[in-house]
């Protein structure tokens, strides 16, 4: 795998600066109280560009999940390895991948928890794994 | 063919490294009705349009425009 | 219906289509078979003197096909309007012709797209869309794959689902001659092929291929003036969702309930009026996230709906006729435009649907994003 360094432009800069950190942090719009996902600078459902960096618990659920079996691009020959669309636990979603799982260990609504995995190229990869938490 | 007449061109300032500056530009109405743009050459200095034309070829192997076209 | 609906009911017919071989084209250019598909359409329409179009619309998808200025040029039209959509795919550029009509504006429209591009049969289609390089998630498969795997989750149906509508469309295709894919696969056969993006295989992602489709649209009114009977536009229902893959369950194409609802009203018409339906057929998934959402059958039943020939000719709603995206060629809905047509001038030979008078246009954009659907009548 050979991920691509993200594109980091004024939007998106807090959130790559926080995984870096260590911390999963969503916008948080102050006038509405939703949580957004991508970073924009307002909230496409108030439109106030207030807002502040909030930080999520990292725990979630999968939404979706597929497997790519076959290389279907330069930068990912390494097959097979999985995309999935994580529900997190405070609502918002956001697309990933889950580590340390075979084919056949991943299914919708699994739980899954945020893994920072520091890159070549000096950034901070947002990956998931099972969750560690027993749910009641 | 190999006359025409110029019916409108323009000196362009913003430099090339392959051309020198300033170069012209021409919109020449061919003799038998087609119509090109091509590089023009020698324009004196009251050019007035509609103005008649010459086909000029560059001997093989030189740099620059392979032809263009000067008053006749 | 309302005012705005019925701006275009029965204003705009297809009068003429025209279409090539789908599958390769050596040595051909986009604008040599676009020039080949519009003398097709105009022969079919009758039509002797190109400047009778006054409008022309082009579509390039992924850097190959036709710009209508270009075109112009090449075969020496001067029409009222050149356009082309930047998301041009079948019923929304048809969507634009029947409104320049519509309104007045142009009285014929000539609609050309045509496509030879590298990879024609081996490449999927959606190459290479990058959606996230942080984590690989790229190609428009793998949006329509992450909606089945919902879609499995939610329902409970299975990847033989995918298989029958994949069998279907190969079974058109078999009995259309311009289709790329013209050979037959048995359910078993899909079953046994393995995967390429889990849970799709690879005959679930249309293929990319080369060929071109003209359609020519005009003014009701004059419609008769024309060779054949015209073929007439009654609706159109469109909506976005642009926020799709951060809204959960647009990946189930909910989008389309609205098109849906605007088409069938607008129509006067359900889906039960509708003899013969055409879905942009990206990948096999997009015709089951159809039949529910446009209400063909109830939510999580297109597994059953699709089952036992039900959407072969002959069976309950047959479904693109010409063999789709996965069978005919990848010309993202316009073909499925010519064959619904043919299919209410009953000239269909083999594959005509009888007595077919209503048919029904569905897809999807920017990867469901945009949902639209256009019913045509007969008369």
């Amino acid at each position: 795998m050979a991920p691509s360094k993200p594109i980091i432009d004024a939007d998106t800069a807090e959130y790559w600066n926080y995984l870096r950190l260590g911390e999963l942090r969503l916008q948080h719009c102050r006038a509405c109280g939703r949580d957004r996902h991508p970073a924009r600078w307002i909230c496409p459902q108030c439109l106030s560009g207030d807002f502040e960096w909030k930080r999520l618990s990292g725990q979630g659920q999968i939404y979706s999940f597929v497997w790519y079996m076959k290389p279907l691009h330069a930068s990912f020959l390494e097959v097979p390895y999985n995309v999935a669309i994580i529900e997190l636990d405070e609502g918002p979603q956001l697309v990933s991948g889950v580590d340390s799982v075979a084919i056949g260990e991943l299914y919708v609504g699994r739980h899954v928890e945020a893994r920072f995995v520091n890159m070549p190229g000096d950034w901070t990869a947002l990956r998931f794994v099972p969750s560690t938490k027993v749910r009641g | 063919m190999q006359t025409g007449t110029l019916l409108s061109y323009t000196k362009v300032w913003v430099p090339r490294a392959d051309l020198p500056t300033p170069y012209t530009l021409g919109q020449i109405r061919l003799d038998d009705g087609v119509t090109v743009f091509a590089h023009v050459r020698e324009l004196p200095e009251g050019v007035h349009v509609p103005m008649p034309m010459r086909l000029k070829v560059s001997p093989a192997g030189s740099p620059g425009p392979v032809f263009w076209f000067e008053p006749r | 219906m309302s005012p705005t609906q019925a701006a275009l009911s029965r204003k705009v017919a297809v009068v003429g289509v025209g279409t090539t071989h789908q599958g390769v084209h050596p040595g051909k250019s986009d604008y040599q078979l676009g020039v080949e598909a519009l003398r097709l359409a105009m022969a079919d329409a009758g039509i002797e003197n190109r400047h009778r179009i006054d409008g022309v619309l082009g579509y390039k998808f992924y850097g190959a096909g036709i710009d209508p200025i270009e075109f112009c040029k090449l075969v020496g039209m001067e029409p009222r309007v050149t356009g082309y959509l930047d998301y041009g795919t079948g019923g929304f550029t048809t969507q634009y012709a029947a409104m320049l009509i519509a309104t007045g504006v142009c009285n014929l429209v000539a609609c050309v797209f045509a496509r030879n591009p590298a990879g024609a049969m081996d490449d999927f289609s959606g190459l290479p869309n990058e959606y996230d390089l942080t984590c690989g998630f790229v190609n428009a498969g793998a949006v329509a794959a992450l909606g089945w795997t919902r879609h499995m989750a939610r329902y409970g149906s299975t990847e033989e689902a995918l298989g029958h509508v994949f069998v279907a469309a190969r079974k058109h295709a078999a009995l259309n001659p311009i289709a790329a894919f013209p050979d037959r696969v048995t359910l078993a056969e899909y079953l046994a092929a393995p995967y390429v993006l889990w849970p799709f295989r690879g005959y679930d992602i249309c293929k990319v291929t080369a060929g071109a489709v003209a359609l020519i649209f005009s003014r009701a009114d004059r419609a008769g003036d024309f060779a054949k009977p015209p073929v007439y536009l009654l609706a159109v229902g469109r909506q976005q969702t642009p926020r799709m893959l951060e809204a959960g369950d647009q990946l189930l194409c909910f989008g389309m309930r609205m098109a849906a609802e605007q088409v069938y009203d607008a129509a006067g018409l359900g889906p039960a009026d509708v003899d013969a339906l055409f879905i942009s057929d990206a990948s096999t998934a997009a015709v089951i996230h159809t039949l529910e959402n446009y209400g063909f059958c109830g939510e999580g039943d297109g597994q059953d709906f699709v089952k036992d020939g039900g959407i072969e000719l002959g069976g309950r709603l047959p479904i693109n006729t010409n063999g789709g995206q996965l069978g005919e060629g990848y010309l993202v809905g316009w073909l499925h435009h010519a064959e619904l047509v043919r299919q209410l001038r009953g000239e269909c030979g083999h594959r005509q649907v009888s007595g077919a008078e209503v048919a029904q246009y569905c897809t999807t954009g920017r990867f469901r994003q945009d949902s639209l659907s256009s019913i045509y009548v007969r008369s």
